[in-house]
């Protein structure tokens, strides 16, 4: 990214990042996050590729990639095995998981396929990583209620990391501003 | 199941945010900017898309408030990309 990108960039992420903590419950919600697990799932994905590139470590930008560069592999089950090559989005996938375990509706993707040409191949990712964390989770050690569980609570905790995260960002960009501003 | 009802102006505010969230999309595809830059805006954009069609269909379930404040980000996101998206000449 140039210079101009980069500033242009992480506006667009601050942004992105308020949306996250507004519409994704903190931790300890697990029936709210149950709620809107196809929103937690892009938005997670979203701010964490964010945070990747914009942190400009060569490990992190390689994670976001990895379902891009590796088509037939999950990035979430990779990360469930401690494959990516950057610890922090290993914890994050894992955390995350409980997003697409509890049952998402997939028909929400397939309405944003329908309504967003734009978006075929970002949905299209989206879609195949539920599908094959499904087949792993669903498959295997489907209805028991208490994997689910866990795995909301690992979701929820990684939400309130990612809060945290995005609130220390919000701390160190903040900038005094002339004036009375917009609100 | 939603579990509570979402007005009508709300629904159709998120409606024609669809149709602008595709043209900002678009432009974002369509810019003359680095991969990473290009995929970053379009994985922001999905999720905005993912809110945008549940709060359209009346099937979110999220609070009022908080659908006000993502429908307020989504238009900001695309006040940014309409008016200051950088562009390599």
């Amino acid at each position: 990214m140039n210079k101009a990108e980069l500033s242009f960039f992480q506006k667009a992420a601050d942004n992105f990042f308020k949306f996250a903590k507004e519409t994704l419950p903190a931790a300890g919600t697990n029936a709210a996050v149950a709620a809107v697990p196809m929103i937690a799932m892009a938005t997670y994905s979203g701010a964490m590729f964010a945070i990747g590139v914009m942190n400009r470590d060569p490990l992190a930008v390689e994670a976001a990639y990895h379902t891009i560069n590796n088509p037939e592999s999950s990035t979430w089950l990779a990360a469930l095995a401690g494959e990516l090559p950057f610890e922090a989005a290993n914890r994050a996938y894992q955390y995350a998981t409980g997003a697409v375990a509890t049952g998402v509706a997939v028909g929400s993707l397939s309405k944003v396929i329908e309504k967003f040409g734009s978006l075929r191949e970002e949905a299209g990712h989206l879609r195949k990583e539920n599908e094959m964390l499904r087949r792993e989770y669903v498959g295997n050690r489907a209805g028991s209620d208490r994997t689910q569980d866990t795995l909301a609570n690992r979701l929820s905790t990684g939400l309130g990391n990612m809060n945290t995260k995005i609130e220390q960002r919000e701390q160190a960009t903040r900038t005094p501003k002339p004036g009375p501003g917009m609100r | 199941m939603p579990i509570h009802q979402i007005d009508p102006t709300t629904s159709q505010a998120a409606t024609e945010l669809i149709g602008r969230l595709e043209s900002a999309n678009a432009k974002v595809l369509n810019a003359r900017a680095s991969q990473q830059f290009i995929d970053g805006l379009l994985k922001m954009g999905l999720a905005f898309a993912v809110f945008l069609v549940d709060v359209a269909d009346g099937t979110s379930q999220l609070s009022a408030e908080q659908i006000q404040g993502g429908l307020a980000s989504i238009e900001r996101h695309c006040d940014q990309i309409e008016s200051d998206l950088p562009i390599a000449a």
